[in-house]
Order: structure tokens, then C-alpha cells, then sequence
């Protein structure tokens, strides 16, 4: 489940609480459906249950409890390790290229290459979907494979897009 | 790796004063179809008339089939042309006096082939390319979709070794895109053709072999996928 | 609107206003002679040559110079259409900004009419100049020795014992630039010019032989001419008659060769000709009408030298004015040269982008030269051999065909197709830099 990695990836940034998470994740994905105070804490559990979180410090100032969160190393390599490997190009819920490329945007990391890669990938499947359309005669196959394909194209040329206003505004490495 | 037939060596080319490459090399192997993409203004249609041999580089070397282009004669550089290559443009093609077959038997007529003959080529391309109703109608009667195939019919009609093909289904729906796109990539594969694409839709990019993407003028480096 | 107007006429280039000027300065200036003419009286106070001098040939004398008007128009007509497309999209985008249907009529008018008027004023000028080297102070005389006599034939062509009022040459300049404004109204109709840009002029109508009537009727008339009572007129209202018949044919005549040559060829370069002809035979007829009706002229010239010749008249008087005539029929060619120049440039500039892509294809230079060549060639050639064939035609009713009569026109045929030929091959060649830049692959640009 990639909420965890984007909430690795606002870690990334330095040690916050739960509710900056919460607001930071709202910020980031405008268009999506706003985290829940709930999800984060479970995320989080789960997070340092699987040691690629910690609890930087518990402060007590007279409020609610408010607990701060930092990446451990562990955590840095999932991270790194998450956004090395492209998503599986398809057509379902592609919610978590979007959390991908967003959080790759962020860290101003080699945005560029990242999303030269993508677009590989996502092509080399039009490529066989193109090529699985051409074989068959039959319509209501082509018409199925259509959807997929089209879908393709929309991910594909929003990938092109940010790669356009990333280079305007000097972020891409060539 | 196959033997390149078409390369462009670090080509530089201006119009003016606006740099459209900056140093684009690309190889393409005989046989292949590749597609060059990149957004607008990137210099792809420049790079494509570059190799085509019908622009000249500032600098930088196009080699066809083991020989640079521009060192041929303007007079040998035509026939090759003529002969070697098939040229899909983007717009305003075709010969606006003249109709479907016509414009299509053009190019055999060149070759000095016999009119009958050149008729009978023609008239057949159209038909592979689903333009025949249009064969004795102007370019001015036709719609985008109907000019493009007749462009690309004459563009196949001498049996090219290496085709060029500017955005070639720019004007077309996608059922129609993929029946004109299919028509030219069987020809070409059928013959061995290589293909040269430029476009911008990711279909086509899809149904070549691989792509290369320009952008500002230069060619993007290959992705890494580990 | 007038600045606008200048700055639209500095748009369509120095060249174009050039030629408009100097056309309508030639036209003025053969207006002012003619006037000249008419002012003299029966005897006139000077020596003068004798088709001037002698009122009977004087009325031919001065028809002969108005018809000599129709090459410099023709080129007029030729040079407004320059860049005709470009000049319409111009005018589109002012249309877009606001401008009415009127107001670019209005602008249309001031951007032919300001280089004429010009250039009609400056046929004033001309005229003066004429009227000294052609005239008063000229020295060119030319002595025959004949029989023991010497005579002596003036060359003064340009009375100067009579010049045209003020009011006269008002008139002459007025009306000049009016015919100039309305020959540029002829050549840019059968555009719209609307605010989304021009729309395309539909596919003409073929043009049809309404010329071959008026050829008709001067056949018809040729036997009244003969007559000894006839007045005057007759032969030149046949001559009137049959030239302009030629020059309307010629469209048609274009037209007609176009679909005979365009199933019948296997050359690229000739199929390309033919079909621009039957395209639109209207422009090159019109540039080529003028090839035809100089043959024509000359075809009847021959045929009068022939019958000289056998009639073994060997008054210098005649020879000379033929003699002028040739020389006439000779510029009047070279004019015909600059039409057809004119309009094979207007071609090439208004197909850069279809000029472009048969060069991209494939299509050498040469090969688009030839294609030039041919066009010209197929509506010219044909018009010329009938032109220079009815012309010698005239022969007949004058009764001698001995064969050394026929030998002088079959030369004389030569002699004007071969010029023709000649001159079409030079009218292309003028014009290959423009041809050189249509075929340039930056007309193919597109990003």
C-alpha cells in the first residue's frame, strides 16, 4: 500500500507529526480524497512496526500528547527502493503513479529520469497491447483492448505533460 | 546490430536564428521502423527532412547506406530520392492540379515508366490504402484523412527502401489511423522496408519498433529500467 | 488609408509597383502620340513619315498605336495578380482587425491606382522625351536611290508641330490610371476576402470559344474589304476584330490543349503543365493571348511583304513601314516575354508549398523549369501557329500565290514560331531564382 511510502516521503523532508502529515499528503494530492487522521495513525503503526519509522521525540506541553515521527535508514532505502522501480503500467487505480511521480517530484530527485522510465514502460505495454489488437480479428476483443490502451495514452500524456512543466521550470536533468 | 541505414552524426541546423537541432545523432538499422518523438518545436519534422536528405545541416554528417549524402551531387541526391526514399509531409502535399492517381502516379512518371503502367500502380496503391473512390477527385475535394492516404500511397507507390513519414495519420480518426498505419507498416515490413516516423501520438509510437525522443533539439538519452 | 494603401503596395514589393508604373507609362504615352495624331491637320507643317503624314494611313497609323496599348495592359493585368495570394491574406487579416468589404475594395483600388497614376504622369514625361528623339531635333532620314532619284524618307514618327492641350493630356493620364484601377478590379475578382481568410477561388469553369464568333465575322468580312468602295474602316475593324478573337481564344485554346496533352503524356513535367492548364487556363491564356496576336500581326505583315514582292513593288515607302512593323511586333514580343515572366513567377510564388514537396519528392529543378516551359509552350505555340497561319491567310484575297510568295510566309512562320519558342525558353530562364526559392525544402517548415 504506497500511503506509506508517501508518508516516507514527507519524512523525507525532516521529522513531523502526524497531523503535518495528514495536511502535507492533502497538499500534495489536491484532487485526491483527504487522508484520514485514522489511516495516518495506522499507517505510522505499521510503519514502525516494520522499523522504517521511529518516534523522534513525545512532547508534552501541557496539550494532547503530540508524538513526532523521523525516517530511520531503513526507512530512507524502502523509500529510495520504492521510487527506483516503475510502476506496473495498467489502467487500474493509477492513483499510485500519480503518488509516485508526485513524492519523486518533491524530493528533487532525478525527476527526468524517472519519468523517461516510466514512459518506457508504460510504452513497451502499448507496444504489446498494440501488437495482441493486431492479431486478433475478433471486435469486441480490439474494443476491450481499446479501453486499456486508451487509458495508456491518457497516463502517457500526462507523464508527458509533467515532464514539460517540470522543464519549464528547470527541474529536469537531461 | 544490424548495419545503420540512415544516420545522423551530432547534426546542427538553424533557420535563422533559432537552433531547431542542437547536435542530434540517431541510427537506424535496416529494417527497422522507429518512431521519433518529442513535443513541438523539438526539431523531430527538421531532424526527419535532415536524413531524408532534403535539408542541409549546418553541420554534422546524414549517411545512407554507407554514404554521406551531401557529399552526392544536388542532380544524384534527387535521384536517390526519388528511387530510395518515400516522403509522407504533413501538409499541403499534394499537387493541388492534379487528382488522386495522378498525383500518386507521379512519381513513377519520373522514373520514366510507361503512363499506362504508372496508372495501373497507382490506381492499385490507392485501392490497398482505401482512397479508390477518391482516385479522380483534386486534393481540394478531399478530406484531410482521404489526402493522407493518397500521400502515403504515393510515398510507397516506387517501393522505397527507407520511408519518411511526417506525422501520417495526423488528420485521421483512430480506426482509420490504425487501418492507413497498418497498410504502410506491412508494406514496409513485407519489403523490408525501413521506416522513419514522426509523431506525437503514442499509438503510433506504440506500433513501432522502438522510439527515440527529441526534445529542444537534442536526442534524450535511452532510459535505464533495472 | 492611404498610407495603409502605400504600405500595403510596399508589401507586395519595389518590383510589382515597378512594372505597374512602367506599364501605365508606356499605355500613356501611346495615348499622347495618338492624340498628337489626331491634332495634326490634313498637311501637316512638317516633315513626318509617311504613314503618319498621309491622312489616309494616318487613321491605321494611330488604330496600329492603340492596339500596341493591349501588350503593356495585359502586362498590367499580370503584374496586380503578383503575389496575389499573399496580398490576400493581408487582406484577411485586416478584415479580421475590422476593415470592411468596402474599405478593402477602397485599399484594392488605391494599391493599383497609386503606382499608376504615378507611372501615368511619368508617361508624360516619356512622351516629351519620345517626342525629341522621335521627333523635332531628329536627324534620321533615309535616302533610297531608285530609277536615278534619290528620295528621302523622314523617320519622325512623333509630330512636334502639335502637342496635346493640357487639358488632352489631363484627360490621357486620368484615363489611364481609371483603365489601369480597372483591369487591377478584373484581375483580383473571384476572391472573398473574408475575415477567416481567403476562401479558396472554386475550380473556374472552363473557358468557352466566344473568340472563334469574332473570328468568324472578320473572315466574313474580308471579301467587303476588297471592294473598291469601301471605306476605310473595314480592314481595320477585320483586323480589330480577328485580334481581339485571337486573344480571347486563347484561354480556351489553353484549356482544350490541356485535356488533349494530360491523358496522352508520360512525361511528369508535360502532365504537370497540362494540368495547371486545365486548372486554370485563364492566367497563362491571357499571358500567352499576346504570343498570338503578334503572330497574328505578323502573319498578316508577311503575307503584304509577299505580295510585294511578287508584285515586284519595290517602293521603300512600304518596306519601311513594314519594316517598322517588324520592329514594332518585336517589342510588342518582348513585352510578351515580360508577361509570360510575370506570370510563371506568379505561379511558382503562389504553389511554394506544392513546389516544395515535388522538390522533397524527388523532382529536379530542371525537370520544374521544364514543367514551366511546357505550360507556356502548350498554350503559346498553338495559338501562335494559328495566329501567324490566319494572318497569312490574308494572302489569298490578295490574290498571289506564286510560290515565291509562299516561300516568304513559310519563313516567315518559321521565323515566328521560332521566336516564340525562343522567347518562352528566355521567359523561364529570367525567372529561375524565383523558381529556386518555391523549391526551397523551408517552404516545407512546419513546426
Amino acid at each position: 500500500m504506497s500511503i506509506g511510502h508517501v508518508l516516507l516521503g514527507v519524512l523525507a523532508a525532516g521529522p513531523a507529526h502526524g497531523y503535518d502529515l495528514k495536511r502535507e499528503h492533502d497538499s500534495r494530492f489536491p484532487s485526491a480524497k483527504p487522508l484520514a487522521y485514522g489511516q495516518v495513525y495506522s499507517t505510522l503503526s505499521r510503519l514502525e512496526r516494520d522499523g522504517l519509522v521511529e518516534v523522534a521525540e513525545t512532547s508534552q506541553d501541557g496539550g494532547p500528547e503530540r508524538t513526532t515521527y523521523a525516517l530511520t535508514s531503513a526507512g530512507e532505502a524502502s523509500l529510495a527502493a520504492w521510487l527506483d522501480e516503475p510502476e506496473q503500467a495498467g489502467p487500474y487505480a493509477a492513483d499510485d503513479l500519480v503518488r509516485k511521480t508526485v513524492t519523486s517530484l518533491h524530493l528533487g530527485a532525478d525527476a527526468g529520469d524517472f519519468l523517461r522510465r516510466q514512459r518506457a514502460v508504460h510504452l513497451a505495454r502499448m507496444r504489446e497491447l498494440v501488437a495482441l489488437q493486431g492479431k486478433t480479428a475478433d471486435t469486441d476483443e480490439q474494443i476491450a483492448v481499446d479501453h486499456t490502451i486508451f487509458h495508456l495514452d491518457a497516463d502517457l500524456r500526462w507523464l508527458d505533460t509533467a515532464v514539460a512543466r517540470v522543464a519549464s521550470q528547470g527541474k529536469v536533468h537531461s | 546490430m544490424s548495419a545503420a541505414i540512415v544516420e545522423a552524426r551530432a547534426v546542427r541546423k538553424a533557420f535563422g536564428r533559432t537552433e531547431a537541432l542542437r547536435g542530434t545523432s540517431l541510427a537506424v538499422g535496416q529494417g527497422e521502423v522507429v518512431a521519433v518523438t518529442g513535443p513541438s518545436g523539438s526539431g523531430k519534422s527538421t531532424l526527419l527532412l535532415c536524413l531524408a536528405g532534403v535539408l542541409r545541416p549546418e553541420a554534422g554528417e546524414i549517411w545512407y547506406d554507407g554514404r554521406q549524402l551531401h557529399a552526392l551531387s544536388e542532380k544524384d541526391r534527387t535521384r536517390l530520392r526519388r528511387r530510395e526514399f518515400g516522403l509522407v509531409l504533413q501538409f499541403g502535399q499534394l499537387v493541388p492540379e492534379l487528382t488522386a492517381v495522378q498525383n500518386v502516379a507521379l512519381p513513377l512518371l519520373l522514373e520514366k515508366h510507361d503512363r499506362a503502367a504508372a496508372r495501373t500502380m497507382a490506381t492499385g496503391w490507392l485501392e490497398r490504402l482505401g482512397a479508390l473512390d477518391v482516385a479522380h477527385a483534386l486534393p481540394g475535394a478531399m478530406s484531410g484523412g482521404e489526402a493522407q492516404r493518397v500521400a502515403i500511397a504515393r510515398a510507397l507507390v516506387t517501393g522505397p527502401r527507407v520511408i519518411f513519414a511526417d506525422e501520417p495519420t495526423g488528420a485521421l480518426d483512430t480506426v482509420s489511423g490504425e487501418q492507413v498505419l497498418s497498410a504502410l507498416l506491412t508494406t514496409a515490413r513485407e519489403s523490408g522496408a525501413t521506416v522513419v516516423l514522426v509523431t506525437h501520438d503514442n499509438r503510433v509510437a506504440a506500433s513501432a519498433d522502438r522510439e527515440v525522443v527529441i526534445r529542444d533539439g537534442v536526442v534524450e538519452p535511452a532510459p535505464v529500467i533495472r | 488609408m492611404i498610407r495603409l494603401a502605400l504600405t500595403l503596395s510596399r508589401a507586395g514589393g519595389w518590383p510589382r509597383m515597378l512594372l505597374l508604373g512602367s506599364c501605365t507609362a508606356v499605355v500613356c504615352t501611346l495615348l499622347l502620340i495618338v492624340v498628337t495624331f489626331a491634332r495634326l491637320p490634313n498637311s501637316p507643317d512638317e516633315v513626318l513619315f509617311n504613314l503618319v503624314a498621309d491622312p489616309g494611313t494616318r487613321v491605321g497609323t494611330a488604330f496600329a498605336t492603340v492596339l500596341l496599348t493591349l501588350p503593356p495592359l495585359l502586362l498590367l493585368y499580370q503584374a496586380v495578380r503578383l503575389g496575389a495570394a499573399a496580398r490576400d491574406r493581408r487582406l484577411a487579416a485586416l478584415r479580421l482587425a475590422g476593415a470592411t468589404p468596402a474599405d478593402v475594395r477602397r485599399l484594392g483600388v488605391l494599391e493599383v491606382g497609386i503606382p499608376a497614376l504615378a507611372g501615368s504622369i511619368a508617361g508624360v514625361a516619356l512622351y516629351w522625351l519620345l517626342r525629341q528623339v522621335l521627333g523635332d531635333n531628329a536627324t534620321h532620314d533615309v535616302q533610297f536611290e531608285s530609277d536615278g532619284y534619290v528620295s528621302t524618307y523622314s523617320l519622325r514618327l512623333v509630330p512636334t508641330s502639335v502637342a496635346p492641350q493640357w487639358w488632352e493630356a489631363l484627360l490621357v493620364v486620368l484615363g489611364t490610371t481609371v483603365v489601369a484601377i480597372a483591369v487591377g478590379a478584373r484581375a483580383s475578382r473571384g476572391v472573398v476576402v473574408t475575415p477567416l481568410g481567403v476562401s479558396r477561388r472554386q475550380a473556374s469553369a472552363p473557358p468557352r470559344p466566344w473568340g472563334l464568333l469574332l473570328l468568324v465575322a472578320a473572315v466574313l468580312m474580308l471579301p467587303v474589304a476588297g471592294t473598291a468602295d469601301s471605306s476605310e474602316a473595314v480592314p481595320l475593324a477585320i483586323v480589330g476584330l480577328a485580334v481581339i478573337g485571337v486573344l480571347s481564344l486563347a484561354s480556351w485554346a489553353a484549356y482544350r490543349t490541356g485535356r488533349f496533352t494530360e491523358s496522352r503524356t508520360s512525361s511528369a513535367a508535360v502532365l504537370l503543365a497540362a494540368r495547371r492548364l486545365v486548372a486554370d487556363s485563364r492566367p497563362a491564356g491571357r499571358a500567352a493571348a499576346a504570343v498570338g496576336a503578334i503572330a497574328l500581326v505578323a502573319g498578316g505583315g508577311a503575307s503584304l511583304a509577299a505580295d510585294l514582292l511578287v508584285t515586284e513593288n519595290d517602293d521603300p515607302y512600304y518596306y519601311i513601314s513594314l519594316g517598322l512593323v517588324a520592329a514594332a511586333l518585336l517589342v510588342a514580343l518582348l513585352v510578351a516575354i515580360g508577361t509570360l515572366a510575370v506570370h510563371s513567377v506568379e505561379s511558382q510564388l503562389d504553389r511554394k508549398r506544392s513546389v516544395a514537396s515535388l522538390a522533397a519528392l524527388g523532382m529536379s529543378l530542371d525537370e520544374l523549369e521544364s514543367a514551366q516551359r511546357w505550360e507556356a509552350r502548350l498554350v503559346a505555340m498553338p495559338i501562335a501557329t494559328f495566329g501567324v497561319l490566319l494572318g497569312s491567310a490574308t494572302l489569298v484575297p490578295l490574290g498571289q500565290l506564286s510560290p515565291v510568295a509562299l516561300l516568304v510566309l513559310l519563313a516567315d512562320v518559321v521565323i515566328v514560331l521560332g521566336l516564340v519558342w525562343l522567347a518562352i525558353i528566355a521567359a523561364v530562364r529570367i525567372t529561375r531564382p524565383w523558381a529556386v526559392s518555391a523549391a526551397s525544402a523551408a517552404n516545407l517548415r512546419t513546426e
